[in-house]
This record gives C-alpha cells, structure tokens and sequence, in this order.
C-alpha cells in the first residue's frame, strides 16, 4: 500500500482554512441553538396558546425533516421570498435552528424537573417572575442538562459538514477539493478524520472539566 | 407555484420514499446488533476488549457521517474490499447506529442502580441472569425512547447516502429539481413526506417517555 | 461459570473478527483489479459494462421523469454496450468522484464529459476526443458579466473536481469561488441569485440558457476549447484501442452529430473531424 502523504502536505493552508471555518460556524451556530432552544423552552411552557403552538410546530418541523433539507431550504429556496444569505450565514442559521429544536426539548426537561416547590418557596420570598429564573431556575436547569448540551455540541460540529453540499469551504469540504486535485482518497481522509476526532473529542473533554469546576456538587458527568 | 411538474414525478418520490425506508430499515436492525455487541463488549473485565469497543464507539460517534459514507465508499478498496454503493451506504449507516445504540444502551445498563447488580451477584446470579432478570427489564423500558428516538434520526440521516451516489428521496428529489427547475414546490413536498415518515414515530416517543416517567 | 468460560465467550469473536479482517486485507491484491485480463474481455465475459456517467448535468446526463438515466452521454454509453452485445448499467457520478469511480473499479468507464488533461492521464487514461467544449460563463439576463474579468468581486459557482474548478481559480484570484458537488447545484445557485455566474462546458450552458429565458451565456470565453473523451484505467491498450475504433465510426458515419442535434437541438458547437 503506498501512502502518498505528500498529497495532503502541499495542502495544509486549505486544511486549515476549513478548520477554521468549521469551528467558527459551529461557535455561531450552537450560541444560535442556545438562544433559540431557551426562548422556544419558555414558550412552550407559556400560558399563552398561540405561544406554546408556534413552538411546538418549530420543534416538530425541524426536528422530523432532515438536516441536509433544512440546509437547501435556506439557501436554495429562501431567496425566491426575499431573504438571500451568503453560503456560510445561510449554514449558520439552518444549523442554528435545527439544533435549537432539539435544545428546546433539552432546555424543557431541564426547567420541568426543577421542583415546583423550589418556585413556590422563592415567589413566597418575595422573588419577582424574572428573578426566580435568573437565580433558582437557570443555574439548576443548566447542571441538568449539561451531558446533553455536550452532545448537542458535538452534533453541531459534525453538522457543520453537511455544509460542503452549499459550496462552504469547511474542513470537509476542503477535504473534498483536495481529493479532487490529487485523486487520491485515503490520505486526506484519514487526516480529516483525526481531525474532526481531535475537535469532538476535546471539546466534549473540555466541557466535562468545565462542568466539573462550575458544578463541584454534581460530580458525575 | 407549479404542482404539476412535482405530481408528474410521483414515481420517482414514491419510489424514494421506499429507497429510504429500506435503506433505513436494514441500517436499524444490523445497527441495533452491532450497537448491543459494542454495548456488551463494554461491559466486559477484558481490557482489550472494551478498550476495542470503545475505540470503535468513540471513532464513529466523533466523526460525521458524511465523512464515513465516502470513507468505506472510496477508502475500503485500497484494503481490497471493493463495495458497490448500496452495500457502502449500509455498512456506513449500521457502523454509525451502532456506535450511537450502544452508548444507549449502555446509559440504559447502568440507569439500573449499582446496588441491584451487585445484590444480585451476592445473591449468586450469573451475568446472564442478572442480565434477564434484573438489568433489562428495567433498563429496557427507560432504552426506549432514546433509542426510537435515534431509529428516526436514521431515517433522516439517510438523506445523507446521496453523495455516494446512491439512490434515495433526498437524490430523487435534486433530479426533479434538475429537470423541473422548481425547487420550492420540491422541497416542500419532499419535507412533508419525511415529516409524514417521523413525526408519528416521534409521536410514539413521547408516548414511550410519558410511560417511562409514570414508573419513576 | 468459570473464569475459562468467559475468555472463551469474549475473546473468541473478537480474534475471528481480527483474523477474518486481516486475511480480507492481505488475500486480497491491493490495486483495483488485480487481473491481468483486459477490461474488455472482463465486459464480455460478465454481460454488462458499468459506465460512469454524471446524472445532474443535463443534458449529457440526467434522470428522466421515472428516474431512469437518459441523456447525451447515456446515449453513447448505449451504443458501446450495443456493439459490445452486453447489458448497459448505468452508474451515477458527480465530476470530482470520477477519477476514485474508475481507480477502485466501481465502473469500466468513465463517459461523463471528461476533459482530457495531462494531470488526470498520470492516473487514469484516455480515449480520443468524442466532443469538444469551450467553457464560458452562464449568468442572469442584463447583469453585465462578459467575461472573467468582470468576475472580480462577485461569486462564481463552479463543480468541485472540474478543468473549470482549477481554471476559474487561475484565472480571476479576486472573484468568490463557490465549489458545489453538482453542475445543477450551480444552475440553481446562479437562478435563485446565490451566485452571480457558473463556468460550465458551452453545450451544456447554451441548453440551460435555452430552457431559461432568464439566463444568458456570456460572449467571452473562460478556458480555450478543450476535448473531452472517455476515461478508463491505465495500463489496459486493448480498451482503449477498442474504444478509439468505436469511437472513430461513431464520429465519421455521422450518428455523434445525430445525437448530439437531439440533445442539444443545434448542430455541434465544435464538430469532430477525426483523420486516419
């Protein structure tokens, strides 16, 4: 078997490129999902019924079509009503809003298994609504959800892959070109591989020592 | 809005639908036997072997999908595997589920409290028994939402094999628009019918974790 | 249960799985065919040639309204099968999996609008010319695009793996490249105004601006005229020899410029005129 490691060597600036990419994407995109999945949690537990339904359809929709139709939609179909976005924002935000679909269901569990006797005690305390969130309801609900936040971090970086079928140079997108001006395939696959391996693996490390640090009473990650 | 050209290629949509469900199907049911194997190779005393598990879960569940499919499609036959794109498809759809089934089930293995497993090792249960006995009958009602819930993302993920050219409601759906230059009305018909596909099995997941919450 | 018992439960499957995945690597040859048979005797014995053809660039390729390939290129690859008495299987490709389609033998032959350049012939070989293509830019009526050097600052979609692909990037470094997998995904991107122009094959731009009253193709060419032919593996003279012949009847008794008047409705843009 001959390995012809030049090929991915004389290609490295473009390797790079997409690497960065891919991380800026999904730095944007899941700060996207985080907010979306807050707001579409807090509406889905409104008592406003038009608040709870548009919710609810957001979630449904985008969570029983798929990822790489959600991202054709964006940036194919969305131009002809109006709202053209260059490849990478038009990624971002098609991203953004499928895993905000699934956080929104994270962020709900989350918020619904804090007690509502610890709600009840804070509004006897004279908490205010706004209050009662920003210091007895988030903090615990982002210790629930932690694991899965972490997942849903790394299914935002390996989705920033499906971005190569809208022309964005990410990492494997440029793997792809590469493949195509050298003709050979193993060589840059295996580097991207690791690469993507090394991306998802340490963060997921990372956030678990950050988890550890910011929530010393749950040890179990 | 032009729905003629879409209705005059209902062959093709209605053929993709079964492409899909196929592809689907066969990826679940291996997947679902690979994922159990890795799940228990996990478990077992053996370095080697629950390191190997482990390598293989961690290399599948940290890498895309995408990546794969080209990967064993155009990478294996310079092992000397050659494989047609239907097989590639499969094999890179049941590696993928099955990195992700095990790691549920594994959550699901070891949501059963420590303190039953090994009162029932004192009690002088074999692993097999304690496996039928104590651990999946618990574990297997609190398995199943997750994993159904993985089973629909299968069907969506499938979408994915069109880059190695295989044949499906995604690919089908781009040679409509290639030839009919109506993209909107395509796609819109084509996420109902993926809707129409998942949506009553999401539907059976919340069924299934309502059930799982009640005996909690 | 002894201790015994389980080795032999766990360790068993996994050194058969070592020792079948390690026989699997070495049994096998590690080059694509490992036969020193030509790829025309393997056609002829097997019944069927499976032929490479890319399905999203209309008209050489596409898929009809039930899905069965038709096209430009599907017509000639029909032909060959039909002088080879043998079944036709046509497999999709796009542009970039070409080259990695015929070097792990998934297909004995590439006919899908292949530009012959001295790069690509240093892994794969080709055939004579079977048509010829300039390569322009097709763009929105009225935008003003002639040629490439009013591309500075725009985008421009171009298919990954393509002579357009490295061409384009040469020729204009200021202009926004977009590299999309498909000839169609281009067509789109330049229709819903994602991109300001594509670079394609000429053919196939002046059918798409045929199909399109809203696109047109620009009068400046991209690249000099370039001729495309078949591609297959290397190291196989008696292929290729067989596939200059038929190739060589299928341009002089006039049936290529029969097909090419029914796809593309003109006559051929560059006409072949091969000399003895």
């Amino acid at each position: 078997m001959l390995f012809d490691w030049s090929s991915v060597t004389r290609y490295l600036d473009l390797i790079e490129q997409g690497l960065f990419l891919t991380i800026q994407i999904s730095v944007v995109a899941f700060s996207g999902a985080f907010a979306l999945g807050l707001v579409g949690a807090l509406a889905r537990r409104s008592r406003l019924l038009p608040l709870r339904l548009i919710a609810a359809t957001y979630v449904e929709v985008l969570r029983n079509t798929p990822c790489m139709l959600q991202i054709f939609v964006v940036y194919f179909a969305l131009p002809s009503f109006g709202l053209k976005f260059d490849n990478v924002v038009a990624g971002e935000i098609a991203l953004a809003l499928n895993v905000g679909a699934y956080m929104t269901e994270v962020f709900r569990a989350g918020i619904q298994s804090i007690s509502s006797g610890q709600i009840e005690a804070a509004a006897s305390l004279g908490l205010s609504g706004t209050q009662i969130f920003r210091h007895v309801v988030f903090p615990q609900a982002i210790q629930n959800i932690y694991p899965p936040l972490i997942n849903m971090v790394t299914i935002t970086i390996l989705g920033s892959s499906l971005l190569t079928a809208i022309a964005v140079p990410e990492l494997l997108g440029s793997a792809l070109v590469i493949q195509s001006r050298t003709f050979r395939t193993i060589e840059i696959f295996a580097v991207v591989t690791g690469i993507y391996f090394v991306l998802t693996f340490g963060t997921s490390t990372l956030m678990n020592l950050l988890g550890r640090r910011l929530f010393p009473a749950r040890a179990r990650l | 809005m032009d729905w003629q050209a879409v209705w005059d290629s209902r062959s093709l949509l209605i053929e993709g639908v079964f492409l899909t469900l196929e592809l689907a199907a066969v990826a679940i049911c291996l997947g679902s036997v690979v994922g159990l194997a890795a799940a228990l190779a996990r478990t077992s005393r053996l370095a080697v072997v629950n390191w190997a598990a482990q390598g293989y879960i961690g290399l599948f569940r940290g890498t895309p999908l995408l990546m794969q499919l080209f990967f064993i499609y155009f990478g294996l036959p310079y092992l000397g595997v050659n494989v047609d794109r239907a097989v590639a498809a499969i094999v890179a759809l049941t590696l993928y589920s099955g990195a992700y089934i095990a790691e549920i089930v594994r959550a699901g293995i070891e949501s059963v409290a420590k303190g039953q497993r090994d009162a029932a090792q004192s009690l002088g249960l074999s692993f097999p028994q304690l496996m039928r006995y104590v651990v999946i009958p618990q574990a297997g009602l609190v398995t199943l939402p997750p994993l159904v819930g993985f089973y629909i993302s299968v069907v969506k993920d499938t979408s994915l094999a069109y880059v190695i050219g295989y044949s499906e409601l995604l690919r089908n759906a781009q040679s409509i628009i290639d030839r009919t230059a109506r993209p909107i009305e395509v796609y819109l018909v084509v996420g109902l019918l993926y809707f129409a596909i998942c949506f009553p099995l999401s539907r059976m997941v919340a069924r299934l974790e309502k059930r799982v919450m009640a005996t909690r | 249960m002894g201790p015994n018992r389980r080795y032999v439960r766990y360790v068993a499957p996994v050194m058969a799985a070592a020792l079948v995945l390690s026989l699997a690597a070495c049994g096998s040859s590690t080059s694509g065919t490992g036969s020193s048979q030509s790829t025309l005797d393997q056609i002829i014995s097997r019944g069927t040639i499976r032929v490479g053809t890319i399905l999203s660039l209309p008209p050489f390729g596409m898929k009809d309204a039930s899905g069965n390939p038709q096209g430009f290129d599907v017509d000639i690859a029909n032909d060959i099968a039909q002088a080879l008495s043998v079944k036709l299987e046509v497999v999709d490709t796009t542009a970039a999996d070409r080259i990695p389609n015929l070097t792990t033998s998934k297909v004995d032959l590439i006919v899908a609008d292949f530009t012959r350049t001295a790069e690509r012939a240093k892994s794969i070989s080709f055939t004579d010319p079977y048509i010829a293509a300039g390569y322009n830019l097709l763009v929105k009526k009225g935008s003003g695009i002639n040629g490439v050097a009013d591309l500075t600052g725009k985008t421009v979609a171009v298919p990954k793996g393509t002579t357009e692909d490295v061409a384009i990037t040469a020729a204009n470094p200021q202009a926004k490249i977009a590299r999309f997998d498909t000839t169609a995904a281009c067509i789109l991107a330049v229709k819903q105004g994602q991109a300001d122009a594509m670079v394609e094959d000429s053919n196939v731009l002046l059918y798409q601006a045929k199909l399109d009253p809203t696109l047109e193709v620009s009068k400046e060419s991209v690249l000099p005229v370039e001729y495309n032919g078949f591609g297959l593996r290397r190291g196989d003279p008696d292929w290729q020899s067989w596939l200059n012949l038929f190739l060589f009847n299928e341009i002089t008794s006039g049936r290529e410029t029969q097909l090419y008047e029914k796809w593309f409705g003109q006559a051929p843009l560059f006409p072949l005129n091969p000399q003895y």
